[in-house]
């Protein structure tokens, strides 16, 4: 922060240095043809002077306060330009037009004596440079401008008063004076410049340093939400797991062990007592049926949450405006089915599937709309999820397709993909009977 | 939206420079009296005595402010002929030149270069240019472009020394005469009169190399400047020429006192001088001791040649605020028929504007002030057909009167001319292309 503050304060001065001494150089020019012009004509030498120009100057007293009223009205629009903050791109093009116009005006009136005010529009246009075409436009413009806004260039295209005609007017004293002032005022000026510039691309280097090594930060702090995702993961397997072991234990283990000790009694036993045997066959029996039962509440347990609060319908529909909510997806589902009632596997590997296909469109294809379609036709049971995304020509099947195909053979349907047109994914499931209710 | 936010946000210094810049156009466009400045010089152009010089312009300013009563018209007066030049430039140089303005024919290459006198070829369409003689407008052209119009001219004609003629038996030349004759009535008349062994009878005073290269109808220059062409045979003839005339005095040099004293037969002579000392007073004070007279300048054949014309041209300022008027004075002082009418009886020179040379009231001014001169309206014509202006470029004032010292250097000294005439051509062309 404090060097931000520091670099805009050096660049405030140098900018400003620049100005005061524009102010000196102009004030200089503008003297030296109005001076020269009275000694001149003093001195009884116009006839000659005449002789030595190409072409008539203007009006001495317009060239001074011209140019000073001019250049008033430059620093005023560099001073708009500063205050005016919030400008948009086309405000940024205005100033520079008029400040390049009026800049070329005043080294017009000043016989193209001196172009060193080109340097301070440019330092001025570089400060509010945006990165677009149309300022760097300006920039090569305002560098053309500065090569050939010279007398000697100039005045090959157009009838100009030669500038050195009015110093060499003086006698040689004066006239060595004159050259080393203006020789020290542009050498100073240029050195302004040459500042400015050099502080300005300093501050881009250091800005572009610390974006850098911001954007290095974020990668670390990504890099990191990553491994902790990844434990987070690996600990719900963990406790998944964990869960499994302790339901077979308490579930399968309890009904096995008393089954197993059960059936030993009953080795025991058959010979001596038959009909105590059956009375404990018949309480293994409902042991076992017992089990069956706790391990079809066990599986109950493992099946995806939304399925056992919502059903299958509003399961599905949860779960795609889990989606819509996090994202600009827009899934239209059209639900056909009923009078249907599945078996719970079914249900499950439809909503898998269901699942995998949402994934799959907003992950590979960047689908922004995804038209789901469940129904029934000819006692076979159709899904058809179709994105309008990108698609693909080769159909890469990873691990997720594979684990589908496989889920969806498991209760004898079959899967197709279609990468053309969006991505299509058509399940086909034959119905089996009593499914249908009515 | 912006912009009107813009416009509040403004602060006071902004609307109180808002408010001064429109005061100050309203200032500048209040219409008020208009003042055309104008500037001429006192005296005659060609050096004679001159006492009506403002007499002309006060009557046309009289003229134009009737016509324009919302115009006032102002000069300065009392300017010298000599100063004049300088009083221009410093004018120019402030940026406060007049208006309209008279050009001298040395200043008129420099100014039209430098861009200071408007050009008048897009106005030209008002005037109908035939009316001038040929070579009084081409004195205002530069570059094919009207920067002047003439306003005056004044053509060079033959002195003639008609009593030393007479005295010689030699009859007084006609007007197509030609240098042969020229250089044959000189070598009759140049003689030692009194019996001294020194001659005391000349042929010609002061007619120099420039006066014979118009004798023959030579070009130097190209159209631009940036060529010479001094270096051909006809340039070597007429220097011969007047090489030959200088021979004749055997190594004397004449002084215009000779001249004054009637020893001298030819002279040439400006028509502003001759309509000066031809009359009523000065022909009792000055070349009073003989009858004198002017004819055409000679010719090297009767169909080719030239004489020097000489032509006050008057210009307006590119820089001036009141362009129309400017020109409508411009052309009311070179254009209008009566003013260059009453021209010819104030002044010394003669119109431009064939109609008015060619009038009744011209040849019975010329005949008035000529008694029975052979200066008539035919010879004037003629004179004025058969005229030429200088070459019109930036650098020619300076390398003719370059030339002119060489050229004398190189006669006086009889130097070889081929060879001076080639390397003159050499350091010309190196001069005009720099």
């Amino acid at each position: 922060m404090i060097r931000i503050h520091n670099y805009h304060k050096t660049i405030t001065t140098l900018h400003i240095l620049m100005i005061y001494f524009n102010l000196i150089i102009v004030i200089f020019y503008g003297g030296v043809y109005l001076l020269s012009t009275r000694y001149i004509i003093q001195n009884e030498m116009s006839r000659a002077f005449l002789d030595k120009l190409t072409y008539i100057p203007h009006h001495p007293l317009y060239v001074f306060f011209g140019s000073i009223i001019l250049y008033g009205f430059l620093i005023l629009v560099m001073y708009y330009r500063r205050i005016h903050k919030n400008f948009r791109k086309q405000w940024n093009m205005i100033y520079s037009c008029l400040e390049v116009f009026l800049c070329f005006i005043l080294i017009y009136l000043l016989y193209m004596g001196y172009n060193g005010l080109i340097l301070l529009v440019f330092c001025d246009c570089i400060l509010y440079m945006r990165e677009d075409k149309s300022t760097r436009g300006m920039l090569v413009a305002l560098v053309i401008i500065y090569l050939l806004s010279n007398y000697d260039v100039f005045s090959a295209f157009m009838h100009m008063t030669d500038p050195d005609a009015y110093f060499e007017a003086f006698s040689v004293s004066i006239r060595s004076l004159l050259m080393i002032s203006k020789n020290i005022l542009e050498t100073m000026n240029i050195l302004l410049f040459i500042t400015f510039i050099i502080v300005y691309i300093a501050n881009q280097i250091e800005e572009n340093e610390n974006i850098a090594k911001e954007l290095d930060m974020i990668n670390q702090v990504n890099q990191e939400l990553r491994n902790y995702a990844a434990i987070t993961e690996k600990i719900g397997e963990d406790n998944e797991r964990k869960r499994l072991a302790r339901e077979i234990h308490d579930t399968l283990g309890h009904a096995l062990t008393g089954i197993a000790a059960g059936v030993d009694a009953c080795i025991a036993m058959i010979d001596i007592d038959p009909d105590a045997t059956k009375k404990q066959l018949m309480v293994v029996s409902k042991v076992v049926r017992q089990g069956i039962g706790d391990v079809r509440n066990s599986l109950n347990k493992l099946r995806p949450g939304a399925l056992e609060e919502h059903g299958f319908q509003g399961a599905i529909e949860s779960m795609i405006e889990e989606f819509t909510s996090v994202s600009d997806l827009k899934i239209d589902f059209n639900y056909q089915l009923d009078h249907i009632d599945f078996e719970n596997t079914k249900e499950d590997v439809l909503f898998r599937a269901i699942q995998e296909s949402i994934t799959n469109s907003t992950r590979h294809g960047h689908a922004t709309h995804i038209q789901i379609d469940l129904y029934q036709q000819d006692n076979t049971l159709y899904l058809k999820i179709h994105d309008n995304g990108q698609g693909c020509n080769d159909i890469i099947q990873g691990y997720g397709l594979k684990q589908m195909k496989e889920r969806i053979g498991m209760i004898n349907g079959e899967v197709h993909y279609d990468g053309s047109d969006g991505f299509l994914t058509i399940i086909m499931i034959p119905m089996q009977r009593g499914e249908n209710y009515d | 939206m912006v912009l009107r936010q813009g416009i509040f946000k403004m602060n006071k210094i902004t609307k109180i420079m808002i408010i001064v810049v429109v005061l100050l156009v309203g200032i500048i466009c209040y219409p008020q009296k208009v003042v055309l400045t104008i500037g001429i010089f006192a005296g005659s152009n060609w050096d004679v005595p001159s006492s009506e010089s403002y007499t002309l312009i006060d009557e046309a300013i009289a003229l134009f402010e009737e016509k324009y009563p919302n115009v006032e018209v102002q000069y300065e007066s009392g300017i010298l002929k000599d100063d004049y030049s300088d009083w221009l430039a410093d004018k120019m140089l402030a940026g406060d030149e007049p208006d309209v303005f008279m050009v001298l024919n040395s200043d008129f290459n420099t100014f039209s270069s430098l861009g200071v006198l408007e050009n008048l070829s897009s106005y030209m369409d008002d005037i109908n240019t035939s009316l001038y003689y040929e070579s009084a407008l081409e004195a205002g052209s530069y570059q094919d472009q009207q920067y002047a119009l003439p306003y005056e001219c004044n053509p060079t004609l033959m002195f003639v020394n008609k009593t030393l003629l007479e005295k010689e038996g030699i009859e007084i030349p006609d007007n197509d005469w030609t240098l042969d004759d020229f250089y044959n009535i000189c070598k009759q008349i140049t003689k030692d009169s009194d019996g001294d062994g020194i001659i005391d009878q000349y042929g010609v005073y002061n007619y120099d190399w420039l006066d014979a290269i118009y004798a023959y109808g030579i070009d130097l220059f190209d159209e631009d400047g940036t060529e010479c062409y001094i270096n051909q045979s006809s340039v070597k003839e007429a220097i011969t020429f007047v090489q030959k005339l200088i021979d004749l005095n055997q190594n004397q040099n004449l002084t215009s006192d000779q001249f004054d004293k009637g020893q001298i037969a030819f002279s040439p002579m400006t028509l502003a001088e001759y309509r000066t000392y031809k009359p009523y007073p000065w022909r009792i004070k000055k070349y009073s001791q003989f009858e004198w007279d002017c004819v055409k300048m000679p010719s090297s054949s009767t169909s080719t040649g030239y004489s020097e014309i000489s032509t006050t041209l008057i210009s307006m300022s590119s820089r001036s605020t009141h362009k129309t008027l400017a020109w409508e004075f411009l052309k009311l002082l070179t254009y209008d028929t009566t003013l260059q009418q009453n021209l010819i009886q104030y002044s010394q020179g003669i119109s431009a504007l064939k109609t008015v040379t060619q009038s009744d009231e011209t040849i019975q001014i010329i005949s008035e002030e000529a008694g029975d001169s052979l200066v008539n309206l035919s010879l004037l014509d003629e004179v004025m057909e058969s005229t030429r202006s200088s070459s019109q470029f930036k650098k020619y004032e300076s390398i003719i009167s370059s030339l002119d010292i060489s050229i004398s250097n190189m006669i006086n000294n009889d130097e070889d001319i081929d060879l001076s005439l080639a390397a003159f051509q050499k350091e010309i062309n190196q001069t005009l292309n720099e």
